[in-house]
């Protein structure tokens, strides 16, 4: 069983190589195992995307129940009281586009210019799964909820 | 527009962005988080005034592609957000809630969530904006 490491050095040497799919493919099974690795150290479920995602919302802190979801709105623009950047959902987020984009035929992709990236574009997104790769061993899920306050 | 107008808008935008989210119109709200994001990169752009006009004529094009948004995003001088944050911010803002308002394309139990990242992103680079 390869590294998620491991496995996102096969996916730049598949990006590299012009197997953008296979590679993109490799880079989603990298950030996917590497999440479930940390949801293991923390006693959480991640036998799935769903349980995936359920953990990251829980490092940033967003709460369970989506009907509880907020914005935190500044709007003084100070930004006072604001939780920090989603950073692992956003993260978790770019790579299931790696896994949408290894799904979806390159014919399709090309005319949808909005949704799927330029061939060359793979490589430039690597580096958020590899950053999620590291910053995932020292991560720790948030139990108070920062995102259920509304401030309008 | 220049940066002041965009810095106006981007504010403006978030402002109507929280009343829609308020009232449950997840779909103009997501559009717009998406459109101050833009904004607040214009305006935080030290050389968006240098930009080329778009190919309508309006001089100086707003960064609304992935390779533009990048490249005005890096110029940020007061950088709220590192490289692989910027990228989360694209991913988001761009593929995310501006293909949804085309396409419906986001499941509901999905869309609070990318609203919710939008806009602490929008809001991180927006608070950096100083325009002398």
């Amino acid at each position: 069983m390869l590294t998620p490491t491991a496995m996102l050095d096969a996916a730049a040497a598949d990006i590299a190589a012009g197997r953008i799919q296979k590679g993109a493919y490799h880079a989603y099974q990298a950030a996917f195992a590497a999440v479930a690795n940390a949801a293991q150290r923390h006693g959480r479920p991640c036998a799935n995307e769903s349980d995936a995602r359920r953990f990251v919302r829980q490092l940033d802190g967003f709460p369970p129940d989506p009907a509880e979801w907020n914005c935190r709105f500044d709007l003084d623009g100070v930004g006072e009281n604001m939780p920090p950047l989603p950073e692992y959902t956003a993260a978790f987020n770019v790579a299931r586009s790696f896994k949408e984009h290894a799904e979806t035929p390159l014919s399709f992709q090309a005319m949808d210019r909005l949704r799927y990236w330029e061939p060359s574009e793979y490589a430039d997104f690597l580096p958020v799964i590899r950053e999620l790769v590291a910053r995932l061993n020292a991560a720790q899920p948030q139990e108070e909820s920062a995102w259920t306050a509304r401030r309008i | 527009m220049d940066r002041p107008a965009h810095l106006n808008e981007s504010r403006n935008l978030i402002r109507l962005a929280a009343e829609l989210r308020a009232q449950g119109h997840l779909l103009g709200a997501a559009e717009f988080i998406w459109g101050a994001t833009v904004h607040a990169v214009s305006a935080a752009d030290p050389n968006h005034e240098q930009q080329p006009p778009d190919r309508f004529g309006n001089p100086h094009q707003s960064p609304n592609t992935n390779a533009t948004f990048l490249q005005a995003a890096l110029r940020i001088s007061r950088q709220p957000l590192s490289e692989t944050q910027i990228r989360h911010c694209l991913d988001n803002g761009q593929r995310r809630l501006h293909n949804h308002f085309y396409h419906l394309n986001l499941p509901s139990d999905e869309l609070p969530e990318y609203i919710a990242i939008g806009a602490a992103y929008a809001q991180a680079i927006l608070r950096t904006v100083q325009i002398p």
